[in-house]
């Protein structure tokens, strides 16, 4: 068992959650102006980096609102859950 | 022919259990309302507050009520009102009225729901077996509710009194499954009763 912070409900069990990719990807405002390469950059390129890692969540048995993580994917840490809307936090020193 | 002889639900042919340890019954003709409203719009909560009589739910879990009607906290901007069958058209049509220039919604969701009470000293023993709710800070009192799984099936339960009686809202197409599910649970306690 392993335990997520729901902005809106609290502590619950991570079952009770869905991943749903890399957060922080905003839609090209006008897409019939951009080019090809920047559409499929928009669509199909994501990081993947060792350690801190933002993403969209939502709780799905729950409250069912969407929210952003910051995870670590080398130990699988959540270090921060924050509201959709909020700023990216700022990656800790480690 | 009224309401109550045309009502047939997939719990219709259940057997009501009645022990010492576990009660499970069914809850029949509950008027569902699904209330959204924008989460810092103030104007709007007034209205519906003034309307019910009484504060929507602040924060997360929370049941607010009266007599009449009760208010479960399904989101930040999304509210559930339960009342008697006969008076959800009336709450819908005034709520309706006195809201004409805002932005909100209230859908009629009687029919999605099936609502199941299941009530006594072992019912968190049978609850805990396939839900993973910390019950130790999750409905720990009465006038609380959370949304979650039993199983297979995404559920919302109430705990409406400090005794332990939960009532559990299924979509009614998981309503037979949930049914026989807690019936099947609950046997270890109803079989060997002391």
């Amino acid at each position: 068992m392993f335990i997520i912070n729901c902005p809106y409900c609290g502590e619950r069990d991570q079952t009770e959650f869905t991943c749903h990719g890399e957060a922080h990807i905003a839609r090209p405002e006008k897409p019939s102006e951009v080019t090809d390469e920047e559409w499929g950059k928009y669509l199909f390129f994501r990081n993947n980096p060792k350690g801190m890692h933002f993403e969209r969540w939502t709780h799905d048995h729950g409250c069912r609102r969407w929210f952003n993580v910051m995870r670590n994917t080398v130990t699988d840490n959540i270090i921060k859950t924050y509201k959709m809307g909020e700023p990216r936090p700022e990656i800790p020193n480690e | 022919m009224n309401s109550q002889e045309q009502s047939y639900s997939p719990l219709s042919q259940k057997e009501k259990i009645t022990s010492n340890n576990i009660r499970l019954q069914q809850i029949e003709f509950l008027g569902k309302l699904n209330l959204r409203l924008q989460e810092d719009d103030a104007e709007v909560r007034q209205i519906v507050e003034e309307y019910l009589n009484y504060n929507l739910p602040k924060i997360a879990g929370e049941v607010t009520g009266n007599n009449e009607t009760r208010v479960l906290w399904l989101g930040p901007n999304e509210y559930l009102i339960l009342c008697e069958n006969e008076k959800k058209d009336n709450i819908i049509n005034e709520l309706n009225i006195s809201l004409t220039n805002s932005f909100y919604s209230i859908v009629d969701v009687s029919d999605y729901y099936l609502t199941m009470r299941l009530s006594g000293p072992k019912s968190i023993d049978v609850l805990t077996k396939a839900c993973p709710l910390n019950f130790e800070q999750a409905l720990t009192k009465g006038n609380t509710c959370a949304q979650s799984y039993i199983s297979k099936a995404t559920v919302l339960i109430d705990r409406i009194s400090d005794d332990l009686v939960f009532d559990i809202s299924v979509r009614w197409s998981f309503a037979d499954y949930l049914w026989d599910w807690l019936a099947d649970s609950s046997n270890e306690f109803t079989l060997h009763e002391e």
